[in-house]
C-alpha cells in the first residue's frame, strides 16, 4: 500500500504541476463574487440566500464532475500514450495498485479543489448574510462523493477505451444517474405508457450508480433537516461503487497488452 | 542458470482488422554476465519479446523465465531494470525527485535512497543536473536518466529496448561505454537494436530475429568467424610468378590469398622484397551487417 501511495503522490504532483488548480482558482473567484452578484438582483426579496446557495452548489457540482471526467478519463491513456507507465509497471507493482494510485491522486485533487471552493463560497455567503452556514460544506461533500463515483467510472473505462469515449461514458453515467425517480416516472415510464422506455430507463437506472442520492441541495436550500446518518449512508454507497468500479477496472487492465 | 530463457514463445495480436503473429516459437537463452544483443528489422518481434520478458505483454503460448522465475511475476520483476524505447518520463518531475519515487517503487530501503541515487546519477553523468526537470533534458540525457532509473535498484538483468535510437554519435558512444562499464560490475545486459555496428562493438553474443522467428543466436565469434585467417590483396602485374595453389588471380589485375594470420607477416615481407604492391590486408571475419542482410531478406514471404 505504501508503494501505491508514493505512486499516487507522483500523479498528484502531475496534476498540480499541469496547473489544474488554476481552474479551481478561477471557479473560486466566481463563487466569491456570486452572492454579491445575486444580491444586486434580489431587490429586497427574502430569497437571496436560497438562490445564491442553489447557484453556488450547482456550480460546485458541475465543476467537480467536469474535473472528475477530465482527470479520470485521461490519466491512464496519457501514460499509455507517452509510455511513461512502462518503467513503472516493469517494477514489482501490481496493475491493481497502479490503478488505485491513479484513483487516489484523483480523489485527493478533487478533495483539495472542493474544500477550497466550498470554503470560499461559505466565507462569501457568511460575509453577505452575516452568519455561517455549515450546510454549504455538507453539500460540497455530497458533490465530492458524486464526483469520485463519476471519476471511478471514467477511470474504469479508460483502461480499455480512448479518453473521449471514457469521458462520454462518465458524462452519460452522470446524466442518467442524476435523474430523479420522479423525473423517470413522469417522462419515461408510467405517464408515457411505453413499456420499452420504461424497461430501458429502469434497467439503466439500476445498472448505474444512483447519483440523485448525492443531490441534497433542495433540503439544504429550504432549510430542511437532512436525516441523521444520511451523509454516512451516501458515503458508504459511494465507497461501494468506487470499490466495484476499481475491481472491474483491475480485471480489465490485467488482460491488456501494453 | 541462465539469466533469461525464452521457450517456444509465441504471440499473436488479434484486432478486428487483422490477426498478426508477432512471435513464432522463439527459443533463446541468455547466459549471465554477458551483453546480449537482440537484432532484427522493424517489426521483427524484438519489442514484443522484451515486453513479455518484463511482464507488459502476455504470451499467447510458451514461457519466459528470468533467473528461474516466470516473467511477469514479482520475483522476476525484482531482478530486472528496464529502459523502454522512446519513453517520455514524467517530465514535470525533477531528476532526483523522480528517482526517489522509483526507489520507493522498487522497494529499496529508505536509508539507502540518497546514497544510491547519487551513485547512479554519477555513473550516468547527471549528478550535477539532479535538480533539473526532465522537460529541460535533451534526448541523450533522458536516455541517461532512463539508465539511471533502470539500474537504481541494483538489478541483475538490465533490459534495454532500442537504447541509442535517435541519438547523435557522441551520445551513442557514451551510452555504449556505459554498458561495458555496467557489465564489468556483473550485470547481464539484454538490449535490442537495429544498429548493428553498436551490437558488434559491445556485445558478447547476439540473436537475430526476423518475422517473429529466431534466425541465428550465439557468441559473435561463432557467428561471424574468429578472425584467425586473413586475406591479402595485391596488384598482380605478372600472374605467372604467383603460386596458383595460394593465389587467386582476378580479371581486373588483382590477386588474393587467404592464409592463417600468423603466417601473414612472413608473406608480407616476401611481397615487399619483391616490390609487389599490397592493396589490402583484412581479417576474415564477416560483418554482422553481412550476416544480418543474409538472414533477414526484405523480400522473404509476407508477414504471417
Amino acid at each position: 500500500m505504501r508503494v501505491t501511495l508514493y505512486l499516487a503522490k507522483l500523479y498528484l504532483l502531475g496534476s498540480v504541476r499541469r496547473q489544474i488548480h488554476l481552474a479551481t482558482l478561477f471557479m473560486a473567484v466566481i463563487l466569491l463574487m456570486l452572492p454579491a452578484y445575486i444580491n444586486s438582483f434580489s431587490l429586497g426579496v427574502d430569497a437571496f440566500d436560497r438562490v445564491a446557495k442553489d447557484f453556488g452548489l450547482t456550480i460546485i457540482s458541475y465543476f467537480s464532475v467536469v474535473m472528475a471526467i477530465t482527470l479520470g478519463s485521461s490519466s491512464v491513456p496519457k501514460e499509455l500514450e507517452t509510455r511513461a507507465l512502462y518503467p513503472i509497471l516493469a517494477r514489482p507493482i501490481s496493475r491493481g495498485g497502479y490503478l488505485t494510485a491513479h484513483f487516489i491522486a484523483l480523489t485527493v485533487a478533487l478533495a483539495a479543489s472542493l474544500l477550497f471552493l466550498g470554503s470560499s463560497f461559505s466565507i462569501s455567503m457568511a460575509a453577505m448574510v452575516k452568519s455561517f452556514d455549515p450546510n454549504i460544506l455538507q453539500g460540497t461533500y455530497a458533490c465530492f462523493l458524486q464526483a469520485i463515483v463519476v471519476g471511478a467510472v471514467c477511470l474504469a473505462f479508460s483502461v480499455r477505451c480512448s479518453p473521449a469515449l471514457a469521458g462520454t461514458v462518465g458524462a452519460a453515467a452522470f446524466l442518467i444517474g442524476s435523474l430523479s425517480d420522479a423525473f423517470i416516472r413522469f417522462f419515461l415510464v408510467e405517464d408515457r405508457g411505453s413499456a420499452l422506455s420504461a424497461a430501458l430507463a429502469k434497467a439503466l437506472k439500476a445498472a448505474l450508480p444512483d447519483l440523485s442520492l448525492f443531490n441534497i441541495k433542495d433540503p439544504m436550500i429550504h432549510g430542511l433537516a437532512i436525516p441523521p446518518g444520511y451523509m454516512l449512508s451516501i458515503s458508504y454507497y459511494a465507497i461501494i461503487w468506487v470499490i466495484l468500479l476499481l475491481l472491474a477496472a483491475r480485471l480489465a487492465f490485467q488482460k491488456v497488452d501494453l | 542458470m541462465n539469466a533469461v530463457d525464452f521457450r517456444e514463445l509465441s504471440k499473436t495480436y488479434k484486432t478486428r482488422r487483422e490477426v498478426r503473429q508477432a512471435l513464432d516459437s522463439l527459443t533463446l537463452s541468455i547466459p549471465q554476465g554477458q551483453i546480449y544483443g537482440f537484432a532484427g528489422p522493424n517489426g521483427a518481434g524484438k519489442s514484443t519479446s522484451i515486453k513479455i520478458l518484463v511482464g507488459l505483454v502476455h504470451a499467447t503460448s510458451g514461457t519466459v523465465d528470468v533467473f528461474g522465475h516466470p516473467a511477469g511475476s514479482r520475483e522476476a520483476r525484482e531482478q530486472i531494470g528496464f529502459l523502454p524505447e522512446v519513453t517520455l518520463y514524467h517530465e514535470f518531475m525533477g531528476v532526483e525527485e523522480l528517482l526517489r519515487i522509483h526507489a520507493h517503487l522498487a522497494g529499496l530501503p529508505r536509508t539507502q535512497h540518497s546514497a544510491r541515487i547519487q551513485e547512479v546519477l554519477e555513473k550516468v553523468g547527471l549528478w550535477e543536473r539532479r535538480k533539473s526537470r526532465l522537460s529541460d533534458f535533451s534526448k541523450g540525457m533522458k536516455q541517461r536518466f532512463g539508465i539511471a532509473q533502470a539500474i537504481l535498484a541494483n538489478p541483475k538483468l538490465l533490459v534495454l529496448d532500442e537504447l541509442t535510437s535517435g541519438l547523435d554519435p557522441h551520445a551513442q558512444a557514451n551510452l555504449l561505454q556505459l554498458l561495458v562499464e555496467l557489465k564489468s560490475h556483473g550485470l547481464t545486459i539484454f538490449f535490442s537494436s537495429h544498429h548493428l555496428v553498436e551490437i558488434e562493438k559491445v556485445c558478447d553474443s547476439v540473436a537475430i530475429v526476423h518475422r517473429g522467428t529466431l534466425r541465428a543466436s550465439g557468441p559473435l565469434d561463432d557467428l561471424l568467424g574468429d578472425g584467425k585467417r586473413c586475406t591479402i590483396k595485391i596488384r598482380s602485374n605478372d600472374s605467372s610468378s604467383l603460386d596458383p595453389k595460394t593465389w587467386q588471380v582476378t580479371a581486373d589485375g588483382f590477386a588474393y590469398c587467404s592464409i592463417p594470420r600468423e603466417e601473414s607477416g612472413k608473406l608480407l615481407d616476401e611481397l615487399r622484397q619483391q616490390e609487389v604492391e599490397i592493396v589490402e590486408l583484412r581479417s576474415e571475419r564477416q560483418s554482422l551487417d553481412a550476416l544480418f542482410q543474409r538472414l533477414t531478406p526484405e523480400n522473404e514471404g509476407a508477414t504471417k
